[in-house]
């Protein structure tokens, strides 16, 4: 490829990764370093490509759950996709001293940096905390106090991402609140939700429309179109309700 | 299989074309007049390429992937002109994305970037 590089415009660059880090049975974290890393935001995402030894190449986004303040340390959050063509390899292959290939940081739209304040309201489907996590973890490195909840979906308790590190932040941060619900396995003695979200849970569980949260939203296709038209039903201003939302096509 | 992202999920795409952050750059449908932000547009991901389309009129747009040879690059109907003689008549407002082609330098931009940082 003999491209003119504009500045700007995005390049693969080698990241080396120095530290795996199991999340759930089915989810790693993958920190690197990546040397001519120019920082991201928190929201921010990296496309991660493999090339096969015959050439063939696949390319992939994931989002950076690392906050800006880590950088040039990069950690990306992979669920395992047992029919994928890249997240079986990054999750089980990838090894401490590998090289990945990988750009980024990408987006600028589904971002949120501690000045731009709150409240803040995040729903997470699955691993759809992982750039939402950064965002928590951005909050608390800022030293910030924006207030600020989160509502995160999970299967079951052990497929809750971060569960350790959520209930810390939530200890040692102020004005922040986190809501489990567990969609399909609960344990003994759950008393929090235990069904998928619903306009119900939502107004329950969000900040009222008249409060004008900054609301991000992450997790499947359907998980976030249910989100987000519960949050408009409920009065909420659709121009500060922004969605992510990640399917197969990622992993078909 | 078509799945429908969000256009944030094109970001990696355009700036591979476009030297900068894309996502933030306001597009106006010409079909229902919305105005948007890239990343908030929906964005349909297959094999052959991306669709980014306005979230509220969403008409198809077939017509995107008579793409002649290996011409490919952005085409927009709203914001981005082609100067290549080939056009695709266009119904509504869309982005279609073919990727991967030196012939990127054809292409005119004529979008307004917005500020990277948002007020709360």
């Amino acid at each position: 490829m003999e491209r003119r590089t504009l500045p700007g415009r995005l390049t693969w660059q080698l990241g080396e990764v120095v530290t795996t880090q199991p999340e759930t049975a089915r989810t790693k974290s993958i920190t690197l370093i990546v040397p001519n890393w120019m920082g991201h935001q928190a929201g921010q995402h990296v496309d991660v490509r493999l090339t096969a030894a015959d050439g063939y190449q696949a390319e992939r986004s994931y989002s950076i759950a690392s906050p800006p303040e880590e950088a040039p340390r990069v950690t990306l959050t992979v669920e395992r996709l047992d029919d994928g063509e890249v997240s079986p390899y990054l999750t089980e292959e990838l090894r401490v001293g590998d090289k990945l290939e990988l750009r980024g940081p990408i987006g600028g739209y589904f971002v949120w940096e501690a000045q731009m304040g709150g409240p803040l309201l995040l729903v997470a489907g699955g691993s759809g905390i992982v750039p939402l996590i950064a965002m928590l973890r951005h909050r608390a490195a800022a030293g910030g106090s924006v207030a600020t909840r989160l509502l995160d979906s999970s299967r079951s308790y052990a497929d809750i991402i971060y569960r350790d590190e959520l209930d810390r932040l939530v200890k040692n941060t102020t004005m922040l609140e986190v809501v489990h619900t567990l969609t399909r396995a609960q344990p003994p003695g759950w008393t929090g939700y235990h069904r998928r979200i619903d306009p119900e849970m939502l107004r329950e569980v969000a900040w009222s429309s008249d409060q004008r949260p900054l609301t991000f939203i992450c997790g499947p296709t359907p998980f976030v179109e249910t989100a987000a038209a519960s949050l408009v039903t409920l009065g909420h201003d659709p121009a500060r309700i922004k969605t992510e939302r990640f399917g197969p096509t990622g992993e078909a | 299989m078509e799945n429908k992202l969000d256009g944030n999920a094109a970001a990696g795409t355009l700036q591979e074309i476009f030297p900068f952050e894309m996502t933030l750059a306001q597009v106006t449908c010409t079909g229902c007049g919305t105005t948007n932000v890239i990343g908030a547009t929906a964005a349909y991901m297959h094999g052959m390429g991306t669709i980014v389309r306005c979230p509220v009129c969403d008409i198809p747009c077939s017509s995107a992937w008579c793409m002649p040879g290996d011409a490919t690059g952005w085409i927009c109907g709203a914001c981005v002109s082609s100067r290549s003689a080939w056009r695709p008549r266009l119904s509504s407002w869309f982005l279609c994305l073919v990727v991967k082609s030196a012939k990127v330098g054809s292409y005119t931009l004529s979008v307004r970037q917005e500020p990277l940082k948002e007020g709360g």
